[in-house]
């Protein structure tokens, strides 16, 4: 890859010449959004009363000037990158001249150098007979200004009585050269070595152009997944027949369209002696939106691959992880189950990666268009068991559809009531499932061992319909036993 | 009690209706063990089905035994839209918005202008109730309610330009 370090101002149209105009008319009505774009209006209020609009909807109008020399009463505009040409311009007039002496207006320039406030370019004495006469105003910029970052203001003075300054077509030639992101501070140089519009220190790849951020769901550590395999028939409800940890990570780009999913599977316990297979459906994703599919190790002989990888057959992308439990953690000695009772030698886990490619150098699958993080979110990951070597007979989380190589004659048997006209799938006629996901890392319970007594809140949340202990799963006071979780 | 109930009863039967046949030549216990064995010999009583007990507290227990609501989906994570409200700027900076947790989990992260209206969906755990946007110096908690919420890049005006 070639490499090249550019000196980037952080969107090379600032850098645009000619010089752009700035200009401010405060039609918005809003401080606060001008404020937000860097504009500010200190010891003011954006009029609209008729008889003191100078230009449009609105008019910035000072407070009263009765500060002496209070140099805050007026416009300070964002940085801006002077061209040392041109002109600025706007509109003024007061309220009245009552009641006050000296009233009067400058401009000023405020070096981001040093930030001092330096160089008056312009100043009008009001007079009681033109205090309320609209001045048009032109002030040249000077050449010493080129190519230099200054803010402009424009503030008016005043002693006594209770005039007030209107202000309003403000207008300079220059480059908008603040950051309204970084509390408008002027721009700073920034590196961006891979020229992807995405500076380095935000950057998850800096020298990759082709990848810039990286998210990984759950944000804290691997989610858990639970199941039990008796489906259709109720189990023992210890949710410990096959027990994985998850992680996804989505890479996208400085378009933040996605080029990957990244996923890691951690198959930590068998607690049943079916051969069951695992894989995931991404619902709503089409399979030929993956360019290809890159594995640590084979899924095995259960899932047919088409030749990027993805199960074929399939309405949308399936993913298969493994064929068999059995061959994947086999207990030492020959006891019942891996990783399931204390008592028994502890099983190393199993790790499967896997990475889904949707963009290569940039470009989709052919004849597909890109997605971006909105059409991936985790909810989409809808993982399944397949039972004791029947590619046909899944057994998914509550109310998540099957995918299209299910054998739908087992819905509506035995213990099973899913209702596929009512998108209702894989609960009993109680609405109790054979599947859990957990967007958290917890123990699972021990083999025998009733979910419920092993969590003491899950029964409390499943009854109030999730309204209270949503955090269930969480290690606080009084809501594990320890002694039936391994 | 119950058994004097009985007895005084069966006694009063005994004295009663059965005298003038030949249950008075019994003694009064032998009459009482005989009519209690009816009694009991009697199916579909219902007052002994009332009496009798119910299912010892444990069975009741347990995950089986559980009731819940059809719509309840027993996910512990919930989809959100965030509208991003595009604000008029000179500005064509892009910079990461992150959302995050409340403890600085980032749930997604989106490269953008100010000036781009935005939908950002992200899946947030059931038991947070509030999020952090945050684009550059700007951060700003907001509060969950219902699967819709928006965030604007309006801050309050710095003190020293109030």
């Amino acid at each position: 890859m070639k490499f090249f370090i550019i000196a980037y101002l952080l969107l090379l149209t600032a850098c645009q010449l000619p010089a752009q105009t700035v200009s401010q008319n405060f039609n918005s009505g809003n401080r606060n959004a001008e404020s937000a774009n860097c504009w500010y209006t200190p010891g003011c209020s954006f009029t609209n009363t008729p008889t003191e609009l100078i230009e449009g909807t609105f008019t910035l109008r000072t407070g009263q000037l009765t500060g002496g020399g209070n140099n805050s009463n007026g416009l300070i505009s964002p940085w801006l990158k002077l061209t040392g040409n041109g002109a600025i311009a706007f509109k003024h007039r007061l309220t009245n001249f009552n009641n006050g002496s000296t009233r009067r207006v400058i401009v000023t320039l405020e070096s981001a150098t040093n930030q001092t406030i330096q160089d008056t370019l312009y100043q009008f004495v009001y007079g009681a007979n033109d205090a309320t006469t609209i001045q048009s105003v032109s002030v040249n910029i000077p050449a010493f200004t080129a190519g230099k970052i200054y803010r402009i203001r424009v503030v008016a003075f005043g002693t006594g009585g209770n005039s007030r300054c209107l202000i309003d077509a403000f207008s300079a030639i220059g480059t908008y050269w603040s950051n309204p992101a970084q509390d408008c501070k002027p721009l700073l140089l920034s590196i961006d070595t891979d020229g992807d519009g995405v500076v380095d220190k935000d950057d998850a790849f800096p020298t990759d152009a082709n990848r810039a951020f990286s998210t990984v769901y759950p944000a804290a550590s691997y989610g858990t997944l639970m199941f039990e395999d008796l489906w259709p028939s109720n189990g023992d409800n210890d949710f410990n027949d096959l027990v994985l940890n998850y992680s996804i990570t989505t890479i996208t780009n400085a378009a933040n369209k996605v080029v990957e999913l990244k996923y890691v599977l951690i198959a930590k316990a068998i607690g049943g002696v079916l051969k069951n297979g695992f894989a995931f459906q991404l619902d709503g994703i089409v399979s030929a939106k993956i360019i290809r599919v890159i594995r640590s190790k084979s899924p095995g002989n259960l899932f047919s691959l088409a030749t990027n990888g993805v199960e074929t057959s399939q309405q949308f992308a399936n993913i298969p992880v493994f064929s068999n439990t059995q061959n994947l953690l086999q207990s030492a000695g020959g006891n019942f189950g891996v990783n399931i009772d204390k008592d028994f030698q502890f099983v190393t886990p199993d790790t499967t990666k896997l990475t889904l490619v949707f963009l290569e150098n940039g470009v989709p699958a052919l004849h597909q268009s890109t997605i971006t993080a909105n059409d991936v979110t985790p909810s989409l990951f809808n993982p399944y068991i397949c039972l004791n070597q029947q590619r046909g007979k899944e057994v998914h989380c509550s109310d998540r559809v099957p995918s299209s190589l299910a054998s739908l004659a087992f819905l509506g048997t035995m213990d099973d009531k899913s209702r596929p006209t009512a998108n209702k799938y894989y609960k009993n006629k109680n609405n109790l499932p054979w599947a859990l996901n957990i967007g958290s890392n917890v123990p699972y319970a021990k083999e025998g061992k009733d979910i419920t007594i092993s969590y003491l809140k899950l029964a409390a949340w499943a009854l109030s319909g999730g309204a209270v202990f949503c955090d269930w799963y969480q290690s606080k006071s009084g809501y594990r036993n320890p002694v039936f979780l391994y | 009690m119950k058994t004097n109930f009985f007895k005084n009863r069966l006694h009063v039967l005994s004295t009663n209706l059965l005298a003038p046949l030949f249950l008075h030549k019994l003694p009064i216990h032998a009459f009482i063990l005989i009519a209690f064995t009816c009694v009991v010999a009697t199916p579909s009583c219902k007052k002994m089905d009332v009496l009798a007990p119910v299912a010892a507290p444990e069975k009741a227990q347990g995950f089986k035994w559980l009731i819940v609501n059809d719509e309840f989906t027993w996910a512990d994570t919930r989809s959100i839209s965030l509208d991003v409200i595009p604000l008029q700027t000179d500005s064509d900076l892009s910079a990461l918005l992150y959302v995050k947790t409340v403890n600085d989990g980032t749930l997604i992260t989106y490269n953008t202008s100010m000036k781009q209206a935005l939908q950002i969906k992200f899946d947030l755990p059931t038991d947070q109730t509030k999020v952090k946007v945050v684009y550059g110096t700007i951060e700003k908690i907001i509060e969950i309610t219902g699967n819709r919420i928006a965030f604007d890049f309006i801050t309050p005006i710095p003190a020293q330009y109030e």
